[in-house]
């Protein structure tokens, strides 16, 4: 607010005046009694002094019946126009406008009537109360900034004196807090509200919101954690569900399962291939059988039918035989009849010529006999070698495939002993390890044992370091001895809040007192200053005693004086305060044997170092004593183990220590229960090994087996080479015919010789005949030739019948009803074998298909196993990795935004916190404006003077700068001169700070040049700031020679209109007569 | 035992036995810088495999699985691969096993129309379903078999032959899983320990297990061996950071060694007390380090500062550089002990220790402890900050 136009009509002196002030240094001068005085009165009425107040009719001129008119222009804050108009005078006569404008000259009416003064006092905010309310003032109404703004010429005093707290109303204090706020508050407390605002800012808006924004932390935070929560919810997806995957390693699966299926029929197909295959070969062997024994039955029957032939032929030659015999007694009887007749011989030669005939017909059925004996020879022969051929392939086929099964055996063989060794191997591996293992533990066990008697001298040693230590520790425990009783934290901060508020009590006592003794004639004097007592003897000259708080005199012993500093309350207070402390904390301190409480918080700490040092050594003594009894015990323990170590090194006969000792060294301090288990483990593995071993011999063994059976049928097999039975059969005959063909060569010899004996003799008979009686001898010897024919033929004869009966021998061991039988059983055979019978074509294409079938079934589980891993893909190790780590990032980022949350938070209860007590405790308005005044006046004053001393009603309770010196009496001892430019001083901060107009009424009268030359231009630098009007009657304080208004000049704006001067013996129009 | 007692006669197949690159690995729980620089490490520490290679005479290279993290790694994981494996030696083979995190399937990174794939020189080969032979030189034979999926419970040596009766060659088989003994993943690809013998191999290499380890551990038949990651992948993997050098003698005894490659060791630690807080930033061995670091302890005001300070001085901040390389700090745990704190505050200007009590008595009530007990360290710490 700053006053812009003042209109004075009618109040006392002045009949009327006009003033325009400029917004900053107003300097108004004129003489004595021209009025300045009353127009500060005016602007005093204008602002504060309701129309109907009985001071109104001060104003008024007395020995006229007009009224005083006061008009005063001024703007607001906000540069708004307003103008009061006032006028005082006797009942109806007395009024007042409260009045708005626009452009400063037209105005429209606001309030009227009390209601001006309402509007007014809520403008100025000057901590008084609203007229007519209850508590409201009569008359000029006072507060702390009405005395400070607008202080009379004689009110110094009073400005310094006064007080906030007497303000009626807080406006005055609102104000000022709010204005001076920022310099009120504790520094330090203000830069961490600062701070602590700063940082909330970072995380909440302006109305408390939390922010969201790019750069808020929360952002930030919820960002990652969505971040990483939108990760893992997608990996829970392809954890969950990958259901494009299963639908194809489900339609993959089901075409499986029909290749599958499609592979078994084929499978199916080859065997039922095979098996019409088999059926085939099956057949075909039987039907070789068959054709074997019918043949062999046909050869039977041709043996049977040889031997009928052989009886016929037997009957042939026992005829021949008789014929020989006959045709021997024939020749005796042509003997005979030769002798007897020629004739005779003749017929004898006829019937020689006959038997010769019959000889010849006998030879040449001899012969004939004999071509169909060769050509059933040659014909038993083909046939016996087409049969040995036949049996010679059939032999091939089954040595072959004997030789085949005999390798697919042998390689298997091969394969399971490759696989028994290999079991065998690792079964010997893993009994090593075993053995390995069970030494290991038993050099372990061993080495247990070995140490433990080294480690048993070792503890029963550090058993004895211990109890040395704990005796050690005893005897400080009980060098120590209990512990003074010492007070408690609690009572430390008690008795110090005590102290502090007894020290602040006896502070507020004030800044002590100063006696001066003058005796008159020598007296006997002693004091006591602030509880120390002295006794000065007689004393003649004059005496000083200084006391902070008390002096006590005694004086002559005749009287005894007590002088005591501070107000009543004050001295109360601490006698108070002296009385708890006597009450509460000196017992505290004497018990503690102390007497400051410096001592007591250092006695306190060494109570509670002593608590702490027998807390611990009690505790190591526990610790100790403790570790001997384990020590002990332990000892114990490992001289019992000590004692198994012969016995355990036994366990380690047969091992290379070294070994050993390396393979333990792999177990480190706990080795016992690793070694335990590897040992466990490795008999495991032994006994899995041997029994795999076992397994694999077994199986090999039964491939051996397999492998001897197929030998002995490869062996079983006749041999190739060698001649079949039909063959030997067959040699059996032609050797039998051998046998025969010489004795038939002899027959026919025979016969060719009888015949050719016949024809000789037939020759002999006919020379005989030709010659008759002389060839009679001859005709004998011819009778001993037919005997010998006849015998021949008999011998011939009985060789046939050998043939026969060895004939009917061969029929009869030939068991024709066991040929026929086979022949039976080999057609009933094939009768059971199905004609359904296959080709081995069939076969390869069956098995054809069936590679097909499996080269699809592969490609299919190929492609299946793809599809699987596709849907393991999405789970698996890796899944599960990165699920894992996502978590924990995820986890973390929600731990950060917590943590985050937290801050903020705590920022928030911070700044909260700190704003409380700063609203309770913190506000201190003397602060605010001491510093600067005290600046000002040491600049002022060449640093004479040192601290202002304000209180928080902004009360001016000292000045400082003198050591020995209350601030109060520095104050209260400052001239009159300096209090002006004390309480100016601290007008101007107000006004400064207020950015309110002051209104200086000549109150540098007493200000010396040089300092009057100081606050021209402090009032010149106020005026930058704020409305500052002075009245005075000598303008050369405040302006220079040439600034002064010339000649007729009202007015004169200087510094570009931050100074402006008024002539007032040009402005004011006084009354006739009347003084100022 | 001492490979290099062997004397260079009795060597007759040198190589390197390397698996579970995881190229493209992200590390989620860390700060998107350090993980970018772990990401990067997967791909830097191929120089080194290849220079153990280079520096041993390797006679070929076999990658025994999970050499991307997935099977469709990102251009930026198989790029950089793709142009370190052009600039091997021809006459190195270099073998490429799909793992069970990289599987071979038909949009993998391993399918032959995959521009990996189709850059690949002749001299690296991808190990294709079902199997491949793949013989070095005239004394020894590789049987590989690759994964098709991300989990199965087949053992992948089953399909390697046997040993044929005559065949004296060097046998070495290349499969990923998990043997038998590791519970838990039995249908990870679950390998007969006896694989080995079963199967007639004088060596097999397998992926999976990001530490070395010797199967079985008595080490009495021909090796099974998992080399680990070259960079560790994770907390926990002690031994990892390896390949494996494996000579073969003329018995067919096959001799291993590792080598150390990782740049980076990955650490656990947990302080309960500001001593080992302070131990900790004394430690010299912080660079190369990934560090989780699990800070659980209450401590005074003053104390907590300095424990603060410290956690700074090991992260670093926009102002200077951590002395730990990658420090994944959980300090949930670390909290104000405010029994002390009017102590501590008794400089400050009353209306402040007023604040104090205040946030002490809230401190009181449970449902705001964690929230009075962090206001009341800001005020501290702004306290002396403004003092």
């Amino acid at each position: 607010m700053r006053f812009s136009r003042l209109v004075v009509e009618s109040v006392r002196g002045i009949a009327s005046a006009e003033v325009t002030f400029g917004p900053g240094l107003n300097v108004l001068y004129g003489p004595n009694d021209l009025g300045k005085s009353t127009l500060a009165a005016a602007l005093r009425a204008a602002l504060l002094l309701p129309v109907h107040s009985s001071e109104g009719a001060g104003l008024v001129t007395w020995d006229r019946d007009e009224p005083a008119r006061v008009e005063l222009t001024l703007l607001d804050d906000e540069e708004r126009i307003w103008r009061v108009c006032k006028t005082f005078g006797d009942g109806p006569r007395a009024s007042a406008e409260w009045a708005y404008s626009k452009d400063g000259s037209s105005f429209a009416t606001d309030a009227k009537g009390r209601e001006v003064d309402g509007k007014l006092r809520a403008l100025l905010r000057w901590g008084i109360p609203s007229p007519g309310g209850k508590g409201s003032p009569h008359g000029l109404p006072e507060s702390f900034l009405a005395k400070v703004l607008l202080a009379e010429q004689t009110e110094v005093d009073d400005i310094l004196a006064r007080s906030l707290a007497a303000d009626r109303d807080e406006t005055g204090k609102l104000r000022l807090t709010s204005a001076l706020s920022a310099l009120a508050q504790d520094p330090t407390l203000k830069r961490v509200i600062d701070a602590a605002q700063e940082q909330v800012d970072r995380f909440y808006s302006a109305n408390g919101k939390r922010r969201a924004g790019a750069k808020s932390p929360f952002k930030e935070a919820a960002d990652q954690v969505a971040r990483w929560q939108a990760e893992l919810d997608a990996l829970h997806t392809r954890e969950a569900d990958p259901r494009l995957t299963e639908d194809r390693v489900s339609t993959l699966r089901e075409g499986r399962t029909t290749l599958v299926l499609a592979a078994a029929a084929a499978a199916e197909a080859v065997q039922v291939a095979s098996e019409r295959w088999q059926r085939a070969q099956a057949r075909s062997v039987v039907q070789a059988e068959l054709g074997k024994a019918e043949e062999a039955l046909g050869a039977h029957d041709r043996l049977a039918q040889e031997l009928a032939e052989a009886k016929k032929r037997l009957v042939a030659l026992g005829e021949a035989r008789a014929a020989t015999e006959k045709a021997l007694e024939e020749a005796d009887a042509s003997l005979a009849a030769g002798d007897a007749t020629l004739a005779e011989a003749k017929d004898a030669a006829t019937a020689a010529k006959s038997a010769d005939h019959a000889l010849q017909r006998e030879r040449e059925q001899a012969e004939h006999e004999k071509k169909l004996a060769d050509l059933a020879l040659e014909e038993q022969r083909g046939l016996a070698e087409r049969t040995e051929k036949e049996r010679l392939a059939r032999a091939e086929q089954d040595l072959l495939r004997a030789l085949a099964t005999e390798k697919t055996v042998l390689a298997e063989l091969e394969t399971r002993t490759n696989e028994a060794g290999v079991a065998e191997r690792l079964a010997v591996a893993r009994a090593e390890g075993a053995r390995r293992a069970e030494g290991v533990f038993a050099f372990g066990k061993w080495q247990e044992a070995d140490a433990a008697e080294k480690k048993a001298a070792k503890l029963v040693g550090e058993a004895s370091t211990i109890d040395e230590q704990a005796g050690e520790a005893e005897a400080a425990l009980g060098s120590i001895g209990e512990a003074r009783a010492v007070p408690t934290r609690e009572q430390l901060a008690a008795v110090r809040a005590l102290e502090r508020k007894l020290l602040a009590a006896e502070a507020a006592l004030g800044g002590g007192v100063e006696v001066r003794i003058r005796p008159r004639k020598a007296i006997g004097l002693s004091s006591t200053t602030d509880g120390k007592t002295a006794d000065h003897g007689k004393v003649v000259d004059p005496v000083v005693l200084e006391a902070d708080r008390k002096l006590e005199l005694r004086i002559a012993n005749v009287v005894d004086l007590e002088i005591e500093v501070g107000g009543a309350d004050a001295r109360k207070q601490a006698a108070t305060l002296r009385a708890r402390w006597e009450d509460e904390a000196a017992p505290v301190l004497a018990a503690a044997g102390v007497t400051t409480v410096q001592e007591l918080d250092a006695r306190i700490l060494e109570g509670e170092q002593a608590t702490e040092w027998r807390r611990g050594l009690t505790e190591k003594l526990r610790t100790l004593r403790e570790q001997a009894r384990q020590g002990a015990a332990r000892a114990e323990e490992l001289k019992r183990v000590a004692q198994l170590a012969p016995s355990r090194e036994k366990a380690l006969e047969g091992h290379d220590r070294r070994v050993l000792a390396a393979a333990f060294a792999e177990f480190g301090e706990q080795w016992e229960v690793p070694a335990q288990q590897r040992g466990d483990a490795a008999k495991k593995q032994v006994e899995a090994a041997k029994a795999a071993a076992a397994e694999a011999v077994r199986v090999r063994d039964l491939k051996a087996l397999e492998a001897k059976q197929a030998r002995a049928a490869v062996e079983a097999l006749p041999p190739v080479a060698e001649p079949g039975r039909a063959a030997r059969e067959l040699a059996e005959i032609v050797q039998a015919l051998a046998a025969i063909e010489p004795k038939r060569a002899a027959l026919q010899e025979a016969l060719r010789q009888t015949l050719a004996a016949a024809q000789e003799q037939l020759a002999v008979v006919e020379k005989t005949v030709a010659v008759a009686v002389a060839a009679r001898e001859s005709a004998h010897g011819k009778v001993l030739v037919c005997q010998k024919a006849r015998d021949d033929a008999r011998s011939e004869h009985d060789r046939s019948q050998g043939l026969v009966l060895e004939r009917t021998s061969q029929v009869e061991k030939g068991d024709r009803p066991a040929l026929q039988a086979r022949v039976t059983q080999c057609r009933e055979a094939l009768t059971v074998l199905s004609e359904d019978v296959g080709t081995e074509a069939e076969v390869l294409v069956a098995e054809e298909r069936l590679q097909r079938a499996d080269r699809d079934l592969v490609s299919l589980t190929r492609e299946l196993d793809q599809a699987e891993g596709a849907l393991q893909r999405v789970g698996g190790a890796p899944l599960r990795e990165e699920l894992t780590r996502v978590t924990d990032a995820l986890e973390l980022a929600k731990r950060r935004s917590a943590s985050i949350d937290l801050d903020a938070q705590a920022w928030q209860l911070l700044r909260d916190t700190l704003r409380e007590v700063e609203k309770t405790e913190g506000t201190h308005l003397g602060r605010a404006l001491a510093a600067p005044v005290t600046e000002r006046l040491a600049e002022l004053t060449g640093q004479r003077y040192g601290a202002v001393e304000i209180d928080p009603h902004l009360q001016t309770t000292g000045v400082g700068g003198f050591a020995k010196a209350a601030a109060a009496e520095v104050l209260e001892a400052l001239s009159v001169g300096t209090k002006d430019q004390l309480a100016t001083l601290l007008r101007l901060a107000i006004a400064r700070h207020l950015k309110a107009t002051l209104l200086l009424d000549d109150h540098l009268v007493h200000t010396d040049p040089a300092r009057l030359e100081w606050f021209r231009r402090a009032l010149r630098e106020t005026a930058t700031a704020t409305q500052v009007v002075v009245l005075t009657c000598r303008p050369e304080d405040y302006l220079g020679e040439d600034e002064m208004p010339k000649e007729g000049e009202t007015m004169r704006s200087l510094a570009a209109g931050s100074v402006q001067v008024v002539n007032l013996g040009r402005a004011i129009q006084r009354q006739t007569g009347r003084p100022g | 035992m001492n490979p290099r007692a062997e004397t260079e006669d009795d060597i007759v197949l040198r190589f390197v036995h390397t698996a579970d690159w995881h190229l493209g690995k992200r590390f989620p729980r860390l700060a998107e810088s350090d993980e970018v620089r772990l990401t990067r490490a997967r791909v830097e520490v191929l120089d080194r495999i290849f220079g153990a290679a280079d520096r041993e005479r390797a006679e070929v290279v076999l990658c025994a699985g999970d050499l991307f993290d997935t099977a469709e790694p990102a251009e930026m994981f198989w790029q950089p691969l793709l142009q370190r494996l052009q600039k091997t030696p021809p006459q190195r083979p270099i073998v490429l096993l799909p793992g069970n995190h990289d599987p071979h399937l038909p949009d993998s990174v391993w399918a032959r129309a995959h521009r990996f794939r189709q850059g690949l020189p002749a001299w690296v080969h991808v190990v294709d379903p079902p199997m491949l032979e793949l013989p070095i030189g005239d004394h020894a034979v590789l049987y590989g078999v690759p994964c098709t999926s991300t989990a199965g419970a087949n053992d992948p040596t089953a399909s390697i032959p046997v040993r044929a009766a005559g065949d004296a060659r060097i046998r070495i088989g290349l499969v990923h899983g998990t043997t038998f003994d590791v519970k838990g993943y039995q249908m990870n690809f679950p390998i007969s320990q006896d694989a080995v013998i079963e199967r007639g191999l004088d060596y097999l290499a397998i992926g999976d297990t990001h530490s070395f380890r010797f199967v079985p551990a008595d080490r009495l038949v021909p090796p099974t061996i998992y080399p680990g990651a070259p960079e560790p992948t994770s907390f926990g993997e002690d031994d990892a950071g390896n390949v494996a050098i494996v000579m073969v003698t003329r018995q067919r005894q096959a001799r291993v060694r590792t080598e150390r490659v990782a740049q980076w060791t990955w650490e656990e630690k947990r302080v309960t007390t500001l001593a080992e807080l302070r131990e900790l930033r004394l430690r010299s061995d912080l660079r190369g380090r990934v560090l989780r670091l699990l800070v659980e302890m209450a401590l005074p005001a003053d104390e907590l500062e300095e424990a603060e300070r410290i956690l700074v001085e090991l992260k670093g901040d926009s102002a200077q550089t951590g002395r730990v390389d990658v420090l994944e700090l959980d300090r949930e745990g670390l909290t104000l002990d405010s029994s002390n704190l009017a102590a501590l505050c008794q400089d400050l200007p009353p209306v402040l220790q007023r604040a104090v009590e205040r946030l002490v008595e809230e401190e009181a009530k449970p449902d705001r402890a964690e929230v009075a007990r962090r206001a009341l360290m800001q005020l501290y710490r702004l306290a002396k900050q403004a003092s």
